[in-house]
């Protein structure tokens, strides 16, 4: 939350920060921005009266609405990297154990609103995977620990001072035990499936010891593989699943028997309810999937429904179910984290929830196309048409443009979507973890299309970060030629690399999903478009093989085969290489190494390039004696953070700028009794990381700023191998009081707009700050609002008007996208995780735009008024000269009477 | 703002609920449990949130632990080793301040203020910790009330206003013989160097006394507003 103190204290230079800084109005909510929350993939479900219960592998528990599968309430738990959900048992209250190893924790939750009622820990000695089960008010925690024996806690659930609750420890010998993973919990019994004996232990009985079955036996053969499936039943059950076909298990009275009936492996059965429910494939194109009901005892089937299945989605799986009277309800989950709820016997789809959103791993903002009708004016030149059809063609294009104009706007006509006037309105692809793509509105957040590609999974980068490819080979720029983006992931079983071609606009592959036979270690996009203004990319495979994508744009690459160069991290030998392209041939591209920089002992952690599209608009900074500071803006610089174990100061934190063409480190700069997480944002000619200071315990942000001198090289074109002086490197370090998940900057079409971090926080808020606030002050230069700059403050202060979300709190936060709109003054944003939320942010307000609340009515009115006044007014005066014109004239002839008079006068005296 | 902040504070009325004082636990794997109450603002300050429990969070160290707060406000977050940490409490409406807790080796707790530029600097607040909402969270500008003066003095009433006032007063100045004099020599002497606005209205002033045709045609390239005043 927002630092109070921080904020009387810097209280002197808020008039300053108020240009600085810009809040949204209340009413502006909701009005550009959207957001999209999500569980994440569903492991335990419980069907209730009004709502569903999840827990997921997100470590979320949450109560979804039975009618529309909106999110009533969610708690979010631990780490879902070091802790996860294990039981989830739903009865007057809703009770989990999550946790890992051997620390658990028992919390029991209120159905409604999701409030803790209790919470208390289950710490064991063991760190073995293990598991849980409730029965008869009673929690049981069962550890096989391997080749020995089972450990088996008994803990009373209700009724206890939560101080004096005690497990009781009961060991049971099974010397043959290897882990937990062949074992199931069915009902009261425990049941372990090893070297082809099925040994089964009630939970309930006191000095119950472990009985055992030889699996030929039951089954017959035991040549084949078989695994165990628990079922939920009344009468202790499994599944023993041998080549695909599923035989039902059941104990009764001590005493294991195989039912004589063939199952699915996805066959599930619910509380209060005989039928055994599986799906299955439909040779139907429009009802790809088939339920089927099956009685428990005798194996017959009761009824059978097509789904109405929506297309694209992957292979679905039940997860939980429940009946009320003729009506059932089945709740899937599919390979592709989709939720669904079926509405039985019509086989109906309730709802659908695209679960695989919370995990977005690469997005990419794409420009609309033009519309139809603005294209069809190209057209003109198309045919051999004679002068008269190509004017009256022109005529009737325009005349249309006119008619959609004065019938206001185009942007949403027949639901197709163009582009606007400002870039405002776009699309943003994404691809997610579990292989999905999808394409979202940025106006409405509503999903434009998806598209899943099966077996694929991301690669695994620096600091085991998830990361997928998408590439831009062609904007929507180009019309008639569609645009076109390629997906670069690996195969999640191989590991081999995966090529997706598509059109992000709508979503169509002409190629479809390539198979490559050799992993992907890095990918680049060329900037050198072939005669398709297609860009090609190049592909660097394992073995250090080039690959060009297409192929037959060689004859653009060629010619820059001496200034192309490539760099490449390698986590797991923490170290950067960088290669040239400089010897290869139009036959063979090959990588020649020309440098390597090893962190050894160091680990890498990150590497951070500039955005391609920025424009560095200000090519220095003015000082105080008017004279000015050329900026140090190296198009190839990449920043490197490292973290080494020390001894004498725990560990180190060090950052490197390093030139990708040439290997020169240009910076260095260590944190001792510093770590991670360490977050780089590198744009312009600065840096900016963030870091934990062990011996403050607080978070710390340093600046890194480079400029050439008062002299600048060469001003058209930047050459990393013209070196002639180092820049001249200024930093400054801050304290940052509040924790960063991630931080970005924002980046706009031309890079006039003053910059912005854009920083995600641990409690839900993406905070933003100038980056006027942390760019390292010029020593002896005189600050202040002429210079535009900030007297120097130890601590940042953070606002609570600079979060960017409000009081939408954003939950898990992944990453933050940035991509700039036509509109100079603004950029898009997308802060994904287990919420996505997008919004616009203008750094420098928007100064291209008339303001939302510009009044037009008062313009009008006095334009008018204004008018009216002239035209009265000049009537008035004309009034006014006429009288006076008359005065005059009157006057004169009074003189001339007078003066007749007097003659007259003159003439009678005489 | 921080004026703001103390207004908050001192409408404050707090739940009167007294905090149980409960004994540090310590567990046999040197795993600690900290403790503690949130306060949230009374009720005629929360308006409609009556549910805030459910939607409150305590973040140890950013989310290295959480926990979670029960009807009663009370909170406890288990297997916490010895070390360092900052307890924050969250909820999207209101602000509370982080405390620092600090537990020994021996399972001694202290807490104090978050200090982050002295951190040497000790603080103490009592332990088990109540954590009082500071205040409600500000996320949005308020937007400019609207104002008699701001009327006035906005460009375009002025616009309309100026024309009103030349023509309401300045012929009344006009009457006047002394200043008819004084306009009349300033015209004279600055024939060609005055800049436009005050060429204009001494046009406008000149047009009742004798104009000379060459000035009639000086003017002709000029606002058209003026004519109808210039025009004989």
């Amino acid at each position: 939350m927002a630092n109070f103190r921080s904020i009387y204290k810097v209280q002197v230079f808020l008039t300053i920060l108020i240009h600085l800084t810009l809040a949204l109005y209340e009413d502006q909510v909701g009005k550009f921005d959207w957001k999209r929350s999500f569980v994440g993939k569903v492991k335990y479900v419980s069907l209730e009266a009004r709502r569903i219960i999840v827990a997921t592998e997100e470590n979320v528990l949450a109560s979804l609405s039975m009618n529309t599968g909106d999110i009533q309430w969610r708690q979010l738990l631990e780490d879902p990297n070091d802790y996860q959900i294990e039981l989830l048992q739903v009865d007057k209250e809703i009770l989990t154990v999550s946790g890992s190893h051997n620390t658990w924790l028992v919390r029991t939750w209120e159905i409604n609103s999701g409030t803790l009622l209790s919470e208390w820990p289950l710490n064991t000695d063991q760190n073995i995977p293990s598991k849980f089960t409730v029965f008869e008010k009673k929690l049981y925690h069962i550890i096989p620990v391997t080749a020995s024996h089972v450990e088996v806690t008994v803990y009373p659930l209700y009724d206890v001072n939560a101080n004096q609750r005690k497990g009781i420890l009961r060991k049971i010998t099974a010397p043959w035990i290897k882990d937990s993973s062949e074992c199931v919990v069915a009902n009261s019994y425990f049941i372990c499936l090893e070297s082809n004996q099925l040994y089964f232990l009630n939970l309930l009985k006191d000095n119950a010891d472990f009985q055992s079955r030889p699996l030929d036996s039951l089954l017959g053969s035991s040549l084949a593989k078989t695994v165990l499936i628990e079922l939920n039943h009344d009468t202790p059950s499994v599944l023993l699943v041998q080549n695909n076909i599923a035989k039902l298990a059941t104990i009764v009275e001590n005493n294991i028997s195989v039912k004589p009936f063939d199952l699915m492996p996805n066959a599930v059965k619910f509380k209060e309810n005989e039928h055994i429910y599986q799906l299955e494939a439909n040779d139907n194109r429009d009802k790809l999937i088939r339920v089927k009901a099956k009685d428990f005892q005798t194996g017959k089937d009761v009824f059978s429904v097509d789904l109405d299945y929506p297309i694209g989605l992957g292979a679905p799986i039940i997860l939980g179910g429940q009946s009320i009277g003729l009506v059932t309800k089945l709740f899937l989950t599919t390979t592709d984290n989709a939720l669904l709820l079926v509405h039985l016997p019509e086989g109906k789809i309730l709802w659908t929830r695209e679960e695989a959103l919370s995990s977005i791993i690469a997005t990419e903002f794409f420009e609309l196309p033009i519309s139809e009708l603005d294209a069809s004016i190209e057209h003109e030149f198309d045919g051999d048409s004679d002068i008269i059809s190509m004017f009256t063609h022109r005529i009737t294009t325009q005349i249309n443009q006119l008619y959609s104009l004065l019938s206001g706007g185009q942007s949403r006509k027949n639901g197709v979507m163009v582009r606007d006037e400002f870039g405002l309105h776009k699309i943003i692809v994404v691809a997610t973890r579990a292989g999905k793509l999808f394409a979202i509105d940025t106006l409405s957040g509503s999903i434009a299309w998806s598209y899943r590609l099966p077996n694929i999974q991301p690669f695994l980068s620096t600091d085991k970060k998830e990361e997928m490819l998408l590439l831009v080979q062609r904007t929507a720029k180009y019309y008639p030629l569609p645009a076109q983006c390629v997906l670069l992931a690996q195969d999640s079983i191989t590991g081999l690399g995966v090529v997706f071609q598509f059109d992000p606009i709508t979503g169509q592959s002409t190629k479809g999903i390539q198979r490559l036979n050799y992993k992907i270690v890095q990918a680049v996009l060329l900037p050198y478009p072939n005669k398709n203004l297609l860009k090609p990319f190049l592909v660097v495979s394992d073995t250090l093989e080039v690959h060009l994508f297409p192929k037959d744009s060689i004859s653009q690459l060629k010619e820059h085969f001496s200034t192309t160069f490539l760099y490449i991290a390698d986590p797991k030998r923490d170290s950067l290489n960088g290669y040239s392209l400089k010897y290869s041939t139009e036959d063979s591209l090959k990588l020649t190494p020309i440098w390597e920089v090893n962190f050894q002992p160091s680990n890498l952690v990150d590497v951070s390039a500039k955005p391609i599209n920025e424009i560095v608009h200000s090519q220095g900074k003015v000082l105080y004696d008017r004279s000015v500071y050329y900026k140090y803006v190296n198009p190839n610089l990449l920043a490197v953070a490292t973290v080494t174990p020390d001894p004498n100061h725990r560990s180190v934190v060090s950052v490197y700028l390093i030139d990708g063409v040439t290997g020169l480190i240009l910076h260095s700069a260590s944190h001792r009794r510093a770590k991670g997480p360490i977050h780089l944002v590198h744009s312009e000619n600065w840096l900016v990381y963030t870091y934990f200071n062990d011996r403050f315990r607080r978070m710390e942000v340093s600046a890194v700023e480079l400029y050439e001198g008062h002299l600048q090289s060469n001003s058209t074109v930047f050459s990393s191998f013209a070196v002639s002086q180092l820049p001249d490197i200024q930093t400054q370090s801050y304290i940052l009081p509040a924790m960063p998940l991630k931080m970005t900057v924002t980046l706009t079409e031309r890079g006039v707009t003053n910059k912005f971090l854009l920083i995600a926080l641990t409690n839900g808020a993406v905070i933003e700050i100038p980056w006027l606030l942390l760019q390292p002050r010029f020593t002896g230069m005189p600050c202040g609002p002429e210079e535009s700059c900030i007297p120097y403050m130890p601590e940042i202060p953070i606002h609570s008007e600079t979060t960017i979300n409000y009081n939408q709190t954003l939950s898990r936060i992944s990453g933050i996208e940035v991509a700039p709109a036509r509109l100079e003054s603004t950029c898009h944003v997308l802060v994904h995780g287990l919420d996505i939320f997008y919004t616009r942010v203008a750094p420098s307000k928007t100064f291209d735009l008339l303001k939302e609340d510009f009044d037009y009515r008062l313009i009008v009115l006095v334009l008018v008024g204004s008018i009216v006044a002239t035209f009265v007014t000049k009537r008035l005066a004309a009034r006014k000269a006429l009288k006076r014109a008359w005065k005059i004239f009157h006057k004169k002839d009074i003189d001339k009477k007078i003066e007749v008079m007097r003659i007259c006068c003159i003439g009678i005296v005489k | 703002m921080n004026f703001y902040l103390k207004l908050f504070l001192s409408l404050a009325f707090f739940l009167s609920v007294h905090a149980d004082i409960s004994v540090e636990e310590e567990y046999g794997s040197g795993r600690y449990v900290i403790e503690g109450r949130v306060f949230p603002l009374s009720d005629y300050q929360t308006g409609n949130l009556n549910n805030w429990q459910a939607t409150t969070r305590v973040h140890v160290n950013g989310g290295e632990f959480i926990g979670f707060v029960k009807k009663d406000g009370s909170f406890a977050i288990h297997n916490i080793p010895s070390g360092s940490y900052v307890i924050e409490v969250l909820h999207s409406e209101y602000t509370f301040e982080p405390v620092r807790v600090e537990i020994n080796s021996k399972g001694k707790f202290r807490a104090r203020k978050v200090n982050n530029i002295q951190t040497s600097l000790i603080n103490q607040v009592p332990y088990p910790l109540k954590i009082k909402a500071l205040g409600k969270t500000r996320y949005f500008q308020i937007r400019e009330q609207w104002r008699a003066t701001d009327l006035l003095f906005n460009p375009m009433i002025m616009m309309m206003l100026l024309p009103v006032l030349l023509i309401m007063v300045l012929p009344r100045l006009m009457n006047d013989p002394e200043t008819k004099k004084d306009l009349e020599q300033i015209q004279k002497m600055t024939k060609f160097e005055v800049p436009q606005v005050s060429e204009v209205v001494s046009n406008f002033l000149a047009s009742n006394t004798v104009q000379s045709p060459a000035k009639d045609s000086n003017k002709k390239g000029q606002k058209p507003r003026k004519r109808p005043v210039t025009k004989e």
